[in-house]
């Protein structure tokens, strides 16, 4: 009894340092690139911040950053809020979306394997500089356009024209195409995750809601939502991560982004009110993220376990 | 009883068969439009990569040109060294996205299958380098980089010798390279958790039966479990590769001297515009959208045929990754 006790111990130990081998790597990278930079950026917000010949040189200013950038830059917040609707709007669409999207895509139908192809598409195109030359094209001449030059933007809307539909009702249509085109191409991994998800719903769920005599949408609400929270929640955590990596896309990317780089390594140099920008950034995007943790991360991890 | 059912059954379907049809069409109509929406840009790409320039301003020429050219894509080569930005993107986005896989899988092996003090900030951390935006930690990084002084080690050495100099990694491809190695290269911590999910599904018997035959930790690992993982390997190895090689960020803001596509890309258009401004000879070739989408169908060919190769595993491996439940 006592010798098997000091074998179960000593495997634990075993267990233990083979776990510390398998994770050391990621600590040593953890420490290096990312926790030193992330604490050194915390005490750059309360100081002015230049780059000096040895590295960075700080002189502590305290508040002043932040208390600048909220009481005094008019156009921080203004930026703020529009990444912020940006990221609400985007987070709102992709779930929905997405989640539409993935419940036809499992149901049987002629060419579903090749719509699954297709949609990842998006995740190809979206994370490239790709995205940003195409999609301003597609952005400002409409997707309704052809692959010519002045043919471009006017076809669909000439037909529109000339079938007498007013004015403000093709551009309200137009502008809705375009942002199709910008919101589809958010939603390439939520989809694949939903996919994935929906398919591990057994089917005789769906059978013994069927014969007690539910309807598709109670099925819906009562069967399927229920039971891809989860991936709900996830989807939602990667939408609200993904909105603010949009860096590059040029016009428009995220604009709270392009600001912070501009005022650290643009023209401004100011580094250290560059980071209280990305730190004030960073703050309102962990509330959303908690907001959704609490609303429904928890429940979901409950549903799991 | 049971007759009963079945009679209301088929009376239900009854009703329900005419509307099936509505929906099978109006599912057809949704799914082209939105598949026509996604393929856009890429038949755009296609449309005009190929269309002499002429065509593209001519309004009798809509999608398909009239005749074909490879003339975009050769004023893109004379433009981009196309040789030296694939290598640039091979050592600075490829190297560094397949050590990421490798290396992910361990750390994720790691924190699914062993019990060890801190795990759970460990994980906590994982967490923390995928919601914490770049731009955060970018400035301190950048001296980071610029003075790279590892742990203090290389500074404490170069005291002893009496030299201050640290290395300066800025502008090579260690910036990129050197972080994957130690799993905290880009979204290494989504591909982190991935794997964590993938491996707490397995069974642990695999694990306990290997090492019962006397299977070191790590012989467990890569003669057990890495076949095992075959499929979620290659859905990692996929986003991977998409997203280093599409990674803009990285290369403008600590390598900047050496063009990765996506650089060169973004580049492309400007240098374009000044061939023409500077009298190189090259003022009758007319700057056009087709020399573009030439360079853009160039940055993302390799890719898409990649996924077309991969794509079967790819979706294999994201259904059984646990991320969605098992």
């Amino acid at each position: 009894m006592a010798g098997k006790q000091k074998k179960s111990s000593k495997l634990i130990r075993r267990q233990q340092r083979a776990g510390y081998l398998f994770v050391l790597p990621w600590v040593i990278g953890f420490i290096i690139f990312f926790l030193q930079p992330f604490l050194e950026s915390i005490w750059y917000t309360l100081n002015d911040v230049t780059m000096g010949t040895g590295g960075m040189e700080t002189k502590f200013v305290g508040l002043y950053n932040f208390r600048y950038l909220v009481l005094e830059d008019s156009k921080f917040l203004m930026n703020l809020w529009t990444v912020t609707a940006d990221m609400l709007t985007q987070v709102a669409v992709c779930t929905i979306l997405s989640l539409f999207i993935a419940v036809v895509l499992v149901q049987n139908f002629r060419g579903r394997t090749v719509y699954r192809a297709i949609f990842f598409l998006p995740i190809i195109m979206t994370s490239g500089v790709v995205y940003s030359m195409v999609g301003s094209v597609v952005g400002s001449l409409g997707l309704s356009g052809t692959g010519n030059a002045y043919m471009n933007g006017s076809s669909i809307a000439d037909l529109m024209i000339r079938g007498g539909v007013s004015q403000e009702v093709i551009i309200l249509i137009m502008g809705a195409v375009d942002s199709i085109y910008a919101m589809i191409t958010n939603c390439g991994v939520p989809i694949l995750l939903y996919i994935s998800g929906l398919q591990k719903i057994p089917e005789s769920a769906y059978e013994a809601a069927r014969i007690e005599g539910a309807g598709s949408w109670d099925i819906f609400w009562k069967i399927t939502v229920p039971k891809i929270s989860p991936i709900i929640f996830l989807n939602i955590v990667y939408s609200i991560v993904d909105s603010c990596t949009a860096y590059g896309r040029s016009a428009d990317g995220n604009v709270m982004m392009k600001a912070i780089q501009d005022m650290g390594f643009g023209q401004t140099m100011k580094f250290g009110m560059s980071s209280a920008m990305a730190w004030l950034y960073f703050i309102v995007i962990a509330f959303f993220l908690l907001l959704a943790w609490l609303l429904l991360g928890r429940k979901a991890n409950k549903i799991e376990n | 009883m049971k007759k009963e059912t079945k009679e209301t059954l088929t009376h239900r379907l009854k009703v329900v068969k005419p509307f099936r049809f509505v929906w099978a069409v109006a599912r057809q109509l949704f799914m082209l439009g939105l598949a026509y929406v996604v393929l856009y840009p890429v038949l755009y790409m296609v449309s005009n990569a190929f269309k002499p320039v002429e065509q593209y301003y001519d309004p009798s020429v809509i999608w398909l040109p009239k005749s074909l050219t490879l003339e975009n894509f050769k004023i893109v080569l004379l433009i981009m060294d196309v040789g030296k930005m694939l290598w640039n993107t091979f050592i600075i986005e490829l190297l560094p996205a397949l050590i990421s896989t490798v290396v992910c899988m361990m750390v994720g092996y790691g924190l699914a299958r062993f019990d060890f003090k801190g795990k759970k900030l460990v994980s906590a951390g994982v967490i923390l380098t995928i919601i914490v935006p770049q731009q955060v930690i970018s400035t301190s990084l950048y001296t980071s980089y610029r003075y790279f002084d590892f742990l203090g080690i290389i500074g404490f050495l170069h005291k002893l010798t009496d030299v201050i100099n640290t290395p300066n990694l800025i502008g090579t491809a260690w910036v990129t390279i050197l972080p994957s190695l130690l799993g905290v290269g880009l979204k290494s911590g989504i591909f982190i958790f991935i794997y964590r999910q993938f491996f707490t599904g397995l069974p642990k018997e695999l694990q306990e039966a290997a090492a019962i035959d006397g299977c070191s930790a790590f012989g467990t690992f890569t003669r057990i479990i890495v076949p095992t993982a075959k499929n979620i390997v290659i859905s990692v190895l996929l986003l991977s590769v998409v997203w280093n090689w599409n990674d803009y960020y990285t290369p403008a803001m600590f390598i900047r001297v050496k063009d990765t596509i996506a650089t060169a890309l973004a580049g492309f258009q400007n240098k374009l515009e000044n061939l023409h401004n500077m009298g190189t000879g090259m003022e009758n070739i007319q700057t056009a959208n087709t020399q573009i989408q030439a360079a853009c169908l160039i940055a993302i060919v390799p890719l898409i045929i990649l996924y077309l190769f991969l794509q079967k595993r790819f979706s294999e491996g994201i259904e059984n990754s646990g991320l969605t439940g098992m």
